[in-house]
């Protein structure tokens, strides 16, 4: 199979470049934000952007206090606008096939963040994986990211 | 004697590779980061009790561009650990993980993005690690596309990679910031049987009103059937930034359901349950520094008991990073069990002055009352405090925490931990 996969995507590869840089046109963001907005504990894009322009509705990426939980929508389909201030290390702390700290753990003095597993989430997750366990399998559902699971879940 | 994971010595190159690049990188940018960070706690082991663990972990990162082809970048971050304390706490005394290493390109002129090495996809109802080659561009002004294949580093520890593949992508039409319509698609192969496939659907639509609409649904095609729901709109009324969802899950379809699957959860698969999970969040600047929010969220089941959490917090934000927050979470519902009340006040103070310029304090205090004892305890205490320093204009910054845990699993757990972080960019 991934020999078939290989040959198929020597021979599509190419044909999409090609006609990719052929077919030029939409929006597409800078590689990075021209301002640093790394002190900005809470940034609001709409601070500067429109609400709404023909790019991006910005008002939909402002950080608000919920951003943390609740940004998935937003970083499915527009990973380039995440990317303009967030490298994928950054994303790391909490989705990753292995981190052995938890994220509240790992990141102790920034708790102006809002990471999951914040406190003694040991006892707490008992609750919390019996009232919506699709939350707990959206990260660890592979393999590597549930070994910690299997320890007591088999 | 055992093998040495492959992880490891990928990291292990990549940690001498680092130490190499300053004195060849003349012309390029470089931004290399390390974070050493020491932990101290105590544990019983089945030798010992209160045996004293002193876990060292190193995390490096390394970005690297400008190396004479335009667009060209290199990426690359990875943790490892080493147990400087007593034995048999941790399963191995050494561990670590090569999360992503990378070549990207992006056309100088165009959208196309590509992609070679470990990387992570988050795109349409994808979240993966794999090993491979993705290709990303738009196609005009109206149509977007991407494809990627390769092995999943999930699967890397399940009988080897023999076998293994993942390949997927996903192609969408938007019309400038109006909508947007996309289909995904994944299929992923462990040991040359079926781990999963599935299709996705997602949609962005701007609304009347100024709403948002954003959403993606997900089809097993393996057990025929829908595995998740998950939408949402976006508002504003009167100040107020509001968000209503939905999301609905079929066990069946969503946990575990491959042939070959290795993951912990198929004893769900089996339950037949069905889940919708909906509500409401708010949030709004009630003055110039103030964020008030509010959240309910119920669970409903088809089968089992159902729960409602309501979370209510309040934020002031001042200069820098300062700021201070409280929030209080209840959880209540069919089940006594499930019920608990949670409260959380922390602080993060990062003063400009005379005496420290740039250090900062920070404390987290998180209570939790559980309606039903967990081991004969029905109250969790943390606490945590941190002191930190920068140096050498924020290249350099070293920190100190220290937090305290009883709870049902811990009368009382005092662990400590010493952070250095080092960032150079040039």
């Amino acid at each position: 199979m991934p020999k078939r996969i290989l040959s198929l995507l020597s021979v599509v590869t190419p044909l999409i470049l090609a006609s990719c840089v052929a077919l030029q046109g939409g929006f597409s963001p800078p590689e990075e934000h021209p301002w640093d907005l790394k002190g900005n504990l809470h940034p609001a894009c709409t601070d500067c952007h429109a609400e709404r322009t023909d790019e991006l509705a910005y008002i939909d990426f402002n950080h608000d206090a919920y951003f943390a939980d609740n940004h998935k929508q937003q970083a499915y389909r527009n990973e380039q606008v995440c990317g303009m201030c967030h490298q994928t290390s950054f994303c790391n702390n909490c989705h990753a096939t292995d981190i052995e700290l938890k994220p509240s753990i790992k990141n102790q003095t920034n708790n102006y963040r809002r990471t999951p597993h914040r406190g003694d989430y040991l006892s707490r997750h008992r609750i919390d994986g019996a009232v919506d366990p699709t939350s707990c399998f959206r990260c660890h559902g592979n393999p590597k990211s549930a070994a910690g699971c299997v320890r007591c879940h088999g | 004697m055992k093998p040495f994971p492959i992880s490891r010595g990928v990291m292990l190159c990549f940690f001498c590779l680092t130490l190499a690049f300053p004195s060849v990188s003349i012309g390029m940018d470089l931004h290399f980061e390390s974070e050493t960070r020491l932990r101290g706690f105590e544990r019983d082991t089945p030798e010992d009790d209160n045996s004293f663990m002193m876990p060292a972990y190193e995390y490096l990162q390394l970005d690297v561009s400008g190396a004479g082809i335009e667009g060209l970048s290199f990426h690359a971050y990875g943790w490892g650990r080493a147990n400087l304390g007593n034995d048999g706490f941790y399963e191995d005394d050494t561990s670590g993980e090569f999360l992503y290493g990378y070549f990207e390109y992006v056309h100088p002129d165009s959208t196309l993005n590509l992609k070679l090495g470990r990387f992570y996809i988050f795109e349409g109802f994808s979240n993966e690690s794999i090993d491979g080659l993705r290709v990303k561009t738009n196609l005009g002004k109206y149509f977007t596309f991407s494809a990627y294949g390769g092995q999943s580093a999930a699967l890397d520890n399940t009988d080897g990679r023999g076998g293994d593949s993942i390949s997927g992508g996903r192609i969408a039409h938007r019309y400038n910031a109006l909508y947007e319509i996309g289909t995904s698609y994944k299929v992923v192969q462990n040991d040359n049987k079926k781990q999963e496939e599935q299709l996705g659907f997602d949609v962005a639509a701007a609304l009347p009103g100024d709403m948002s609409l954003y959403g993606f649904s997900t089809y097993n095609l393996e057990s025929e059937g829908w595995a998740e729901h998950s939408w949402e709109l976006r508002f504003s009324l009167g100040g107020f930034h509001i968000r209503p969802f939905f999301e609905h899950f079929q066990y069946q379809d969503y946990f575990d359901t491959g042939a070959n699957t290795t993951g912990p959860f198929p004893f769900l698969r089996e339950s037949h349950e069905e889940l919708s999970v909906y509500g409401i969040e708010t949030t709004k600047y009630l003055a110039k520094n103030w964020e008030g929010g509010f959240k309910a969220k119920a669970y409903e089941y088809e089968m089992r008991d159902s729960s409602q959490l309501y979370t209510a917090l309040l934020n002031w934000y001042g200069e820098d990073k300062t700021s201070v927050g409280v929030e209080l979470s209840v959880m209540q519902g069919d089940a006594a069990k499930n019920d608990y009340l949670m409260g959380r006040l922390w602080f993060y103070y990062d003063p400009i002055t005379v005496k420290i310029p740039s250090g900062f304090f920070t404390g987290d205090l998180v209570v939790i009352n559980y309606n039903e004892e967990i081991h004969n305890e029905d109250t969790s205490l943390f606490l945590s405090f941190g002191v930190g320093n920068r140096y050498m204009n924020g290249a350099l910054e070293l920190e100190v925490s220290a937090d305290y845990s009883a709870d049902p699993f811990f009368d009382d757990d005092l662990r400590g931990m010493f952070v250095a972080r080092y960032l150079y960019d040039r």
